[in-house]
């Protein structure tokens, strides 16, 4: 330590000589000296400080290690009960595509189990093509685009909120500190030492530890496994739609309205939360069932009017939905309707002219089955 | 099998010297003897040198083969046969094939590994199904001890993933 700190304050001095001789302008130097001198208790309660610390530290470590070694042999201790030293079986060893092919055979919580076991089988249970399948199985019928573009667009605010970390800041003091003063060498040590001091209390490392895989541990937060643990833990509310909202609501029958879900794994149902109608607070409703969700089967927004380029396709007998809202203070809903016949129509299959005379259900009600109609109805009187 | 067909026999002859005699046909099922023969080798009675597999594996092997060769050229035989008498077939093949993959699971290992080198892709499906039929349902520490494999994570890794993989640890269903 003490060469480091001789030779750490030698261009220091070297300075102090040199530049009384260099120059004559007395008030330059008296700042260039006050700056020295500050460099210089600030190098020097650095150096003090960092033996101490440094010190500390090494008794710490040792310590530490003693911790783990203890750790480490009460955790076998405990493994030892229930590993039993044979049959060690070479999985790992089994020829990529096999393995891959074990992996494939087993279902989500078992999959994520095998992650858990190793450093090796974590690398292996994370692949996106793994995940992708169970996603598509379990969740495909209620996850749209909508929603993975929402969890993406949350994970990118999440990281650009969480992650602007605090050394970068003080790598930066640091640095213009570096590049104004000529010892660059010193602003580099402060740099060293801002990084140690950055990092988290000092972790016990052990010591004889076989060489941990650098590979990322824990998932990437934007991987396919990652999407599919956070639905499947309820910790994201996705976009969907929810079939005849307030399930036994007499006024929602046979309608889909746009709705946040949470699932709850313990339950095997979803919360759905609605936006606000009018006024009326945003509505939860618990225990929806999967078969009452769908992805939402177009993109609009639930307070827009979707353009459908297909209406002048309508013919009697064929199945739609209409967009309906009390009024513009409440989002749209999709009703479910059957195109019927009008009343001057006998309904004969090579008589009728329906299509040609009432091609918008909405100019035209009376298009609309008597599924629809009463629906309609039923919605349009005050409750 | 056809009745003007000649029959013809390969022999297999396993790490350790066994040798196993099959219909050629049971034996074309691995891709490995199929390459052999189709390069007009393996049909003299020196047979076919299968490294790395002993005969207790091979054993077990040969009887997959011809168990799955006659069920295949039944089928093949009352083609005409109605569409339920099939499904039952294919679900007594299936019941067959589980109960022959009940081992223990090192014979189990041994068994994937050959049929994987043997290029029998119908085995290699089954020990795969039974491989993680036998994880379903476990723990991370249950499936060490099982595999002997031992838990090379730091505290400070266990602690990440059990952040990461709550439901996991707290298994409700």
């Amino acid at each position: 330590m003490l060469p480091l700190l001789l030779i750490s304050t030698l261009p220091a001095f070297t300075l102090l000589l040199v530049v009384p001789a260099a120059t004559h302008k007395p008030c330059k130097l008296v700042r260039e000296l006050g700056l020295v001198a500050l460099l210089l208790v600030r190098e020097l309660l650095h150096h003090s400080a960092s033996a101490a610390w440094g010190g500390r530290k090494e008794r710490e470590r040792e310590r530490g290690v003693k911790i783990m070694l203890s750790k480490e042999k009460a955790a076998p201790a405990l493994a030892a009960a229930e590993e039993p030293a044979a049959a060690a079986l070479p999985l790992l060893d089994l020829p990529e595509l096999v393995l891959e092919r074990v992996l494939e055979e087993l279902p989500p919580p078992s999959l994520a189990a095998m992650a858990c076991v190793c450093a090796a089988l974590r690398d292996r249970c994370s692949t996106d093509s793994l995940w992708e399948r169970h996603v598509t199985r379990k969740w495909g019928h209620v996850l749209g685009a909508a929603a993975r573009k929402e969890w993406e667009a949350e994970l990118s605010s999440r990281k650009s909120a969480g992650a602007l970390p605090q050394p970068a800041r003080r790598r930066g003091w640091a640095d213009s500190l570096a590049c104004a003063w000529p010892f660059s060498w010193i602003g580099c040590r402060w740099l060293k030492g801002d990084t140690v001091a950055a990092e988290p209390s000092p972790v016990p490392v052990p010591a004889p530890a076989p060489a941990p895989s650098p590979s990322p541990l824990s998932q990437p937060a934007c991987s396919v496994a990652a999407w599919y643990r956070t639905v499947e833990c309820g910790e994201f509310w996705f976009p969907a739609q929810v079939y005849n909202r307030e399930d036994g609501h007499v006024g929602f029958v046979l309608s889909c309205y746009d709705a946040h879900l949470r699932y709850d794994r313990r339950t095997d149902t979803f919360t759905a939360r609605y936006p606000p109608h009018g006024r009326k607070p945003a509505k939860e409703e618990d225990g929806v069932q999967w078969s009452r969700i769908r992805a939402p089967p177009v993109s609009t927004p639930v307070h827009d009017l979707h353009a459908s380029g297909c209406l002048d396709d309508l013919r009697p007998g064929d199945h739609f939905e209409i967009q309906w809202r009390k009024n513009k203070d409440f989002p749209y809903g999709w009703w479910y309707g059957v195109v019927g016949h009008q009343e001057s129509c006998n309904a004969n299959e090579h008589l009728c002219r329906c299509h040609e005379d009432g091609k918008d259900p909405l100019r035209h009600p009376l298009v609309c089955s008597s599924t629809f109609t009463c629906c309609r109805q039923r919605h349009v009187r005050p409750k | 099998m056809a009745a003007g067909k000649p029959v013809v026999m390969v022999t297999l002859v396993s790490s350790d010297g066994q040798s196993f005699q099959l219909l050629e046909e049971a034996a074309l099922l691995s891709a490995m003897v199929r390459d052999t023969i189709q390069i007009g080798q393996g049909r003299g009675p020196a047979g076919i040198p299968i490294r790395n597999i002993t005969g207790q594996t091979l054993s077990m092997v040969v009887v997959y083969c011809n168990k799955h060769y006659t069920a295949a050229a039944a089928a093949d035989g009352d083609d005409a046969a109605d569409e339920e008498k099939k499904v039952a077939n294919k679900k007594q093949l299936r019941e067959w094939d589980e109960q022959f993959i009940n081992l223990e699971q090192d014979k189990l290992y041994d068994i994937l590994v050959a049929a994987n080198n043997l290029g029998i892709d119908g085995l290699v499906d089954l020990c795969c199904w039974r491989f993680a039929d036998m994880m379903k349902g476990k723990s991370a520490s249950e499936i060490r001890v099982k595999l002997g494999i031992r838990d090379d994570f730091t505290s400070e890794q266990r602690a990440q993933i059990e952040k990461d993989s709550p439901w996991v640890w707290s298994r409700t269903t």
